[in-house]
Formats: C-alpha cells, structure tokens, sequence
C-alpha cells in the first residue's frame, strides 16, 4: 500500500500537466467548429449526390451529417491517441526503472516484502493513473461539447464509447513501457525502445491510411485498431481487438514480473 | 576535452535516430510505386471537395502521383523523427550532469560556465547538420536506386534542411528547459511530450485551418506544401524559427550562468 501511494504521489503532478494539457486540446479544438460547420453544409449537399460506393471507401456512410459536432469531434480521436500513448508508455518505464535511476533499488529491496508485491503495487498505480488520465479526457470532453451540441441528442455515451477504446490502448501501451523498464538496463534504453514502438507504429498507420490494400496489417499499429467514427455511431468496437490489446498487456506485464524477478539490480 | 567526451556519450543514439530516420525514409520510398496509381485516382476524386474538407479528413493538397509531392508529404514525418531527436539532444545535454550527479566534478574544472554550454551546443549543431546531410546523401541515393525517377534535387534539400530548422528550435527549447529545470529525471518522457504537443498544435491547424495556429508551432514552418510551390522557405516564418533558436540557447547560457547546482 505505501509503494502505491508513493508511486501516485510521485507521479501526480505529471498527471496534472497531462490533463491540463488535454483539457487544452479539447478547448482550443472545439472554439474552431463554428467555422467547420459553416464549410461542411456545402460538402454535405456534395455527399448526397455522390454514389454511396465511393462514401464507403472513404469510411462515410451516406446518412452521416458531416457538420455534426460528433464527426468533428471523432478527428480528434487521434490527437488523444498520440497523447495517451506517450503518457502511458513512459509511465511504464519510470515506475519501474525509477528505482536504478535514482539509485533507491537498495532501499526498496530491504523492505520486508517480495519483489513480486512491490511490482504489483506499481502497476496497480500505473493504472490507477492512467485511468485518472481518461476520465479526466471524457470528463473534459462531455463538458466542452455539450455546448456545442445541437442536435438534441446527448454525445455523452458515444463519448464514453471512445474514451473506452482509448482506455484499452493506454492499458496496451502501460504493459509495453512496462516490460520495456523491466528488460533494458537502463531507463533512457527503456524510453528510447518506447519511443521506437510509438514512431513505427504511428509511421505504420499513415502507410495504411495511404493504401488501404495494405489494411491487413491493422493488427500491428494500435492506432488503427479502432475507428472513431465507427466507435461513436455505431457503438462498432471491434472484439478481436480489445482482446488482441488486453492479451498484449497482460503477457507485457507477466513478462515484466519474470524479468524484473531475476533482475540484478544495481545499487 | 569536453567536445570529445560529449561527442562520444552522445554518438550512439545520434547513430539510432539517424538509422531510424534513414528507414522511415527507405519505406515511404519504397511505398512510391505502390501508392501512385492510388494516389492519382483519389486525386481526381478530391478535386471536387472544398480545401477545409479534404484538411479536416486529412488528405494532402500536393500531388501524391508525383515524386516531388509526395517527398513533400513524407517529410512531415520524417521531421517529427528528427524533431524528437533535437529535443532529446537540446533537454539531455544541459541536464546530464545534475542527473548523474556529476555537477561539482564538472564546474571543478578551469573551464568557464559559458564554455561548457558552448561545447554542448557545439556538438549539439555538429551532430544535427551531420544528420541532415546523411539524410540528404543517403535519401538522394535512395531515390536514384528506389523510385528511379528524375527529381528536383534543390527541392529536396530544401525539404531535408527544414528538418535541421525544426530541430534548431525543438534544441532552443529543450536547452532552456534543461538549464532551467533544477534536475530532470529522466529526458525522453519530457522530450516526447513537448513534441508531440507542438506536433498535435500542427495537425490541429491542419485540420481546421486555424491560421493563427501556425506561429505557434515549428512544424508548419516549413510545410511540404509551400516548398513545393515557393521553391524557397517562407522567410518570415524562417526568421521566427532562427529567432527562437538564437533567442532560447542565449536564454540558456545565462540560465547556466547563474544556476545554482547541488553539489552531491
């Protein structure tokens, strides 16, 4: 229970210039829809002339209403993606490679308890963090675009949908920088090999985005595992993927338990 | 002294970005051939759509049919790479000795506060211009033996050295940061957060024509889209990059100057 806490103190302040930051985005992003209303009416008129096959190849479906504040508040489901998964990932490096780095793995291990619960009380704090950061983004983002929001209909549950999706991706990208503290020797190697998996996948998805025969290869770059319109609509949250994501971490995190069990740790 | 010791800490990683950097290049090159006839088909199809439409989806107004365009919309991924490593460099270099406790070994030798950032920054521009130009050579060649098509070799420079400008800035930026902070614990968390916040600014801006965004971040400085059709940089926006440079490493020095380190 005290590494818990200690590892949440340490960490909140982080988490505060995180949710700030994301609070930021919703802002700045949705003071701009007005404008974006404005131009999409005369795309709308354009969509219901078009044949509905070439809609479907642009992941439109023709009775979408593109000025909705939802389709424009489904553009930023990657901004968040990016956001989150630096924070968790480098989340799950330092909470485990924070010990050697400081030079406190001494300290921790005389503790009268084993290797195995002060991991579990680590992670139990990353996640506790992470979902902090998530609620703090659908909080956020129910608040700031219920304003806007004309329609009549609420976009609270379509918005707990995504930030859901979100959820499972952070939980992915924590097992990954988690694993990633456990293996290398040193924390900067830890964050650099974090630092590769979110650049190559991100790299990943704008090639898919750009061939779509190569869509195939989904299954490699979260950020294409799910589509935020899709997600916000038609409640689509493809399974195979969440359980894809979840088996991931959970195999990162028992992997981060053996490893950091036969560690030798310096002092 | 000083140089050479910098020189070797920093090499290994600068040799992985520049490797990183020379793959993402390699496979958007080698995507070329696949993505055109793709590409030149929704071409015409957008042409129909309004400019804030096809930002907003996040289609490219350059022509992605052609080499140059296409070079045009990569880079801003490539540069994304690039900038992390700046960043990375400009927080790691003014940072290192608080973090590894070594300040009072440091500030013991006869050197003055000043010279020791100069070495950092020093080897900081010699290990950023290096990268640009392996970029450069090695992507050029690359696009002679991948693409095998005829292209505008100033237009390709152009591209390659707004890379090292962004850098330029995110390395200001980062050096304040790490002279100001009292200790940073670990670089890259502090590193790939500032980014890619400036980077999210960019897509932002992109996607919703926010033109008073642009200022605010360096990777619509130098945008693919208006080195194509300029064929020069925009130079008020390249003086505000260089401004902030100069402006964040002179801010730096005096932080450094007056900073007051804990000695173990």
């Amino acid at each position: 229970m005290n590494i818990y806490l200690r590892e949440i103190k340490a960490n909140f302040k982080s988490l505060l210039v995180w949710s700030a930051t994301m609070v930021f985005l919703v802002l700045a992003g949705m003071m701009k829809y007005s404008a974006f209303q404005k131009t999409g009416e005369a795309v709308n008129a354009m969509f219901n002339q078009m044949p509905a096959g070439i809609l479907a190849v642009m992941g439109i479906s023709a009775d979408q209403d593109l000025t909705s504040v939802g389709v424009f508040y489904s553009i930023f489901f990657l901004y968040f993606l990016l956001l989150m998964t630096v924070h968790s990932s480098m989340l799950g490096v330092t909470v485990i490679a924070k010990e050697e780095r400081d030079k406190t793995a001494d300290f921790l291990l005389v503790k009268p308890i084993r290797r195995s619960c002060a991991i579990t009380a680590k992670i139990l704090a990353a996640i506790t963090l992470v979902i902090a950061y998530n609620l703090v983004t659908f909080i956020s983002s129910a608040m700031i675009v219920k304003p806007f929001n004309d329609t009549g209909t609420s976009l609270t549950g379509p918005i707990f949908y995504l930030t859901s999706c979100l959820l499972v991706i952070q939980i992915l990208f924590l097992g990954l920088g988690l694993l990633f503290g456990a293996l290398a020797r040193t924390s900067e190697k830890a964050s650099g090999m974090a630092t590769a998996v979110i650049l190559g996948t991100f790299i990943l998805k704008i090639l898919i985005d750009l061939k779509a025969d190569l869509d195939y290869l989904d299954f490699l770059t979260p950020f294409r595992y799910f589509k935020a319109i899709d997600v916000m609509y038609k409640q689509e949250i493809s399974i195979p993927y969440v359980i894809l994501s979840v088996v991931l971490a959970g195999t990162a995190m028992a992997g981060t338990y053996w490893l950091y069990q036969k560690r030798d740790l310096h002092s | 002294m000083m140089l050479l010791f910098e020189f070797r800490k920093s090499f290994r990683s600068w040799l992985n970005f520049t490797i990183g950097l020379l793959l993402t290049f390699t496979i958007f090159a080698s995507f070329f051939d696949f993505f055109r006839e793709d590409a030149a088909l929704m071409d015409q199809l957008l042409q129909n759509f309004p400019e804030e439409f096809r930002a907003a989806f996040g289609f490219a107004n350059v022509n992605l049919s052609e080499v140059e365009g296409y070079l045009s919309f990569i880079i801003s991924y490539i540069v994304l790479v690039g900038a992390v490593y700046g960043m990375k460099l400009g927080v790691g270099l003014l940072s290192a000795e608080p973090r590894e406790k070594t300040s009072d070994f440091l500030l013991s030798k006869p050197v003055r506060r000043w010279e020791i950032v100069a070495a950092k920054l020093e080897i900081a521009l010699i290990l950023l211009v290096a990268q640009a130009l392996a970029l450069f050579t090695l992507g050029l060649a690359e696009i002679k033996i991948i693409i095998k098509q005829p292209i505008d070799v100033g237009i390709f420079a152009l591209l390659v050295f707004a890379m090292l400008l962004v850098q330029l800035f995110f390395l200001g930026i980062g050096s304040v940061v790490a002279a100001a902070a009292s200790k940073i614990k670990s670089i890259m968390p502090v590193a790939l957060g500032i980014v890619f916040f400036f980077f999210i600014i960019e897509l932002v801006n992109e996607s919703l024509h926010l033109k008073e965004l642009t200022y605010l971040t360096p990777f619509a400085y130098f945008k693919g889209s208006s080195i194509l059709t300029l064929r020069h940089y925009e130079w008020p926006l390249l003086a505000i990059d260089l401004t902030i440079f100069v402006v964040a490493t002179g801010l730096s020095f005096w932080i450094y100057q007056r900073k007051d380190f804990h000695a173990v």
